[in-house]
């Protein structure tokens, strides 16, 4: 699955579509090295400190590119990921609170952020097609009005 | 904007080829009949200069070019890529031939001096370059960007975790309902 991400992105993505794609490819290769130099597998008991720290750098790394990006769809993956790393301390606020909750809250967000990328990936090739090459990174400042913009002489 | 700022030396041979077709008002579909590329290759190219420059208007490209042309080679008019016309259009000569101070004898004059009895605009109003896809809202652009993007990656966090809270309180109480 994050090959074809990853090939769609370097195909079709622009620079925010590559690095959301690289920051979810490294934590699908790093989730099973960790588990291997852990010699655990997931921790539902208490906060599991090494998830938390793989989701904390997937939302960093989702916060910068919803920040700067010229697009949409990385808020989205910021606040699914955010949900991700609040999940991690849910056991620790309450001993009573639901699996599934903390099931959906821990899992859930991670296919839910793939169909999202690859909405956001679909739509950039679209506008591509459509309206050529357009900025990947925000300006500092709103573009200019039409009427702003300057005109051939009227004489 | 000063006009002794912008220097297309940076501009590659195809580059510059449109660059001189441009700034003798071709049209995007003319220079791509005339270079035998196809119109979204010339539209691409013009995209590049004009994201390079600063994202300035088309027309705005072809004025600055044309001022560093006259700058650096006032005769560059004859340095035009050679280029066939087609039968409808004709090759105007170098504007540095325009302009040029007159007694009003022909002795001096090597040049023939032509004036426009009325005013008409350089480019025509739909060979404007239309303006890049607004793809955020305005309202998440701008020098308030970081802190409006802020706000709505909370608004969207509190509203999964409140459709989360009202989801599981549903399956709660179905559950409830179903065990009696």
């Amino acid at each position: 699955m994050m090959l074809l991400f990853g090939a769609a992105a370097l195909r079709w993505g622009a620079a925010p579509e590559r690095i959301c794609v690289a920051i979810l490819s490294f934590v699908t290769l790093a989730d099973p090295v960790y588990h291997l130099l852990a010699g655990h597998g997931a921790i539902y008991g208490s906060v599991d400190i090494g998830h938390l720290t793989f989701d904390l750098m997937m939302a960093a790394g989702f916060i910068a590119v919803a920040l700067w990006a010229n697009r949409i769809y990385p808020l989205w993956l910021a606040a699914f990921q955010l949900v991700s790393v609040i999940g991690h301390f849910s056991r620790e606020l309450t001993s009573s609170f639901p699996k599934l909750a903390y099931g959906l809250m821990i899992y859930g967000p991670f296919y839910i952020i793939l169909p999202i990328l690859g909405f956001g990936i679909w739509r950039h090739a679209r506008r591509r097609r459509r309206h050529g090459p357009y900025p990947s990174w925000r300006s500092s400042s709103p573009p200019s009005p039409p009427s702003a913009r300057p005109r051939p002489p009227s004489s | 904007m000063g006009d002794g700022e912008d220097d297309f030396t940076f501009a590659t041979e195809k580059q510059r080829a449109v660059l001189e077709l441009l700034a003798n008002n071709r049209t995007s579909k003319e220079i791509a009949g005339a270079l035998a590329v196809s119109e979204p290759a010339i539209n691409r190219r013009i995209e590049v200069l004009r994201l390079r420059l600063g994202g300035i208007t088309r027309h705005e490209l072809v004025r600055r070019y044309r001022n560093w042309r006259d700058r650096i080679a006032p005769d560059a008019g004859s340095s035009v890529p050679c280029v066939e016309n087609d039968d409808e259009f004709i090759q105007l000569g170098a504007r540095a031939a325009f302009g040029k101070a007159g007694d009003g004898s022909d002795a001096d004059e090597t040049t023939a001096r032509f004036r426009d009895s009325i005013a008409v605009r350089v480019d025509a109003p739909w060979a404007e370059e239309m303006p890049p896809p607004r793809v955020v809202p305005g309202m998440l652009d701008g020098s308030n960007a970081m802190l409006s993007r802020g706000a709505a990656i909370a608004i969207i966090l509190l509203a999964i975790l409140a459709s989360l809270a009202v989801g599981l309180g549903v399956a709660r109480a179905l559950a409830d309902i179903v065990n009696g």
